[in-house]
C-alpha cells in the first residue's frame, strides 16, 4: 500500500497559534532583571552541621 | 568533616551562573547556640564563633543580620569583625541606650543583576529584658517606618533580614508593603517554603547549617510575586509579576568539600581541643 503524503499545513498551525504567547513571554523575560539569593540562617556556631 | 566546607563548595558553584548574578545572604544567629554564654564554655564558644565567621566570610558573606544570639559574647565581640565594606554587621534597631542611634550599620546597599537592593536587619527586641545595659533593642514598630521612608524612593528592591517570629514578620509585611523580601532567623520552623504576604515574600532555611536556600528571581519591579516561570498577564496592562524559583539544598556528607574551609574548620577544632585539654589538666 502506498502511503499518502500528509499536508504540511496542519503541522505549522500549532506553532503559529503559540507565536503570540512566545512573543509575550520573550518580552517579559527581556524586561526582567535576574538575580539569585543564596541564603541561610541560624548557623548557631555550628562548625560541622550537615543535612 | 562537615557542613561549612560543603556549603562553601556549593556556594562557589552557585555564584558562577552567568544567568543569575548572586548575592550571598546570611541571616542572624550565626555565631552562638544560646542567648548567653555558659561560664564553662564561653572561650571555646568564642573560638568556634570566630571560625564560623571566618569561614562564612571566605565563602562570600559580606554582611550578616544580627540575631539575639549573636550578642551572647557582648558588643565587643561583634565590633572586632565590623569592617565595612568588606564585612558588615547589620541591625536597624540595636541602638545605643543614650543616643538611640544604631550601634551597627542600619541599612546596606548592594546590586545584583543590575537591581539596586537595600538590605535592612531587625534584631528581636522581645529576646532581651528591658533593663539598662550596653545596648538597647527597640521595637520594630519604632525603628522600621523611618528607615523605609528614607530608602523606598531610591532602591528597586528592599530585603529585610528579620530575627522576629513568623507572626511578627507577617504583621511587618502587612503594614509595610514596600518590603519585597523577608528572610527569617531565630525561630526554628525548618525549611519554610516561600510565602507571599501582601507584597512580601517570606522564607527561611532549617537551622544549624544543614541546608542552603537558593532563590532565583526574575525581577519585574516592586509589587506582585509569582512562583515559577514568567507569567505575563495576557490581555492586561498591569506590570508583570516578579517571579521566583526556590530550592533548599541539603548539605549532605556526600557533597564535595572546599579544602580551604575544611582546613580552617580543622584548625578551629584543634584550638578548641587544645583549650579543653588545658582546662582539664
Amino acid at each position: 500500500m502506498e502511503k499518502k503524503h500528509q499536508p504540511s499545513r496542519p503541522l505549522i498551525l500549532p506553532f503559529l497559534l503559540m507565536l503570540p504567547i512566545l512573543v509575550l513571554l520573550a518580552g517579559a523575560t527581556a524586561n526582567a532583571a535576574a538575580f539569585r539569593l543564596i541564603y541561610a540562617n541560624d548557623n548557631l556556631g555550628e562548625l560541622d552541621g550537615c543535612g | 568533616m562537615g557542613g561549612l566546607s560543603k556549603k562553601s563548595f556549593l556556594i562557589k558553584s552557585l555564584v558562577n551562573d552567568p544567568q543569575y548574578p548572586a548575592l550571598v545572604v546570611t541571616g542572624g544567629n550565626l555565631l552562638f547556640k544560646m542567648d548567653q554564654l555558659e561560664p564553662g564554655t564561653a572561650e571555646t564558644s568564642k573560638i568556634a564563633a570566630d571560625g564560623v565567621l571566618q569561614a562564612n566570610q571566605k565563602m562570600g558573606a559580606t554582611f550578616v543580620g544580627i540575631g539575639a544570639r549573636d550578642l551572647a559574647a557582648g558588643l565587643a565581640f561583634l565590633r572586632q569583625s565590623q569592617k565595612p565594606p568588606a564585612f558588615t554587621w547589620l541591625s536597624l534597631n540595636l541602638v545605643d541606650p543614650a543616643s538611640h542611634q544604631p550601634l551597627f550599620t542600619p541599612i546596606l546597599h548592594r546590586q545584583a543583576g543590575g537591581v539596586k537592593i537595600a538590605i535592612l536587619a531587625l534584631t528581636d527586641h522581645t529576646a532581651f529584658p528591658n533593663e539598662p545595659g550596653e545596648f538597647q533593642v527597640v521595637d520594630w514598630r519604632s525603628a522600621l517606618p523611618e528607615a523605609l521612608a528614607r530608602i523606598e524612593k531610591d532602591v528597586a528592591c528592599v530585603l529585610l533580614l528579620s530575627n522576629y517570629a513568623l507572626s511578627e514578620n507577617m504583621e511587618i509585611a502587612r503594614k509595610h508593603s514596600s518590603i519585597d523580601l523577608i528572610l527569617q532567623a531565630g525561630h526554628a520552623i525548618g525549611n519554610m517554603t516561600p510565602t507571599v504576604v501582601n507584597k512580601t515574600l517570606i522564607a527561611q532555611t532549617e537551622i544549624r547549617g544543614k541546608y542552603l536556600g537558593v532563590m532565583d528571581i526574575d525581577w519585574n519591579g516592586h509589587g506582585k510575586w509569582s512562583e515559577g516561570a514568567l507569567s505575563p498577564q495576557v490581555g492586561e496592562k498591569d506590570q508583570p509579576a516578579s517571579t521566583y524559583a526556590n530550592r533548599f539544598i541539603a548539605l549532605k556528607q556526600s557533597l564535595v568539600s572546599d579544602p580551604e574551609i575544611e582546613a580552617l574548620v580543622r584548625q578551629t577544632q584543634r584550638s578548641i581541643d587544645k583549650l579543653q585539654h588545658g582546662q582539664t589538666r
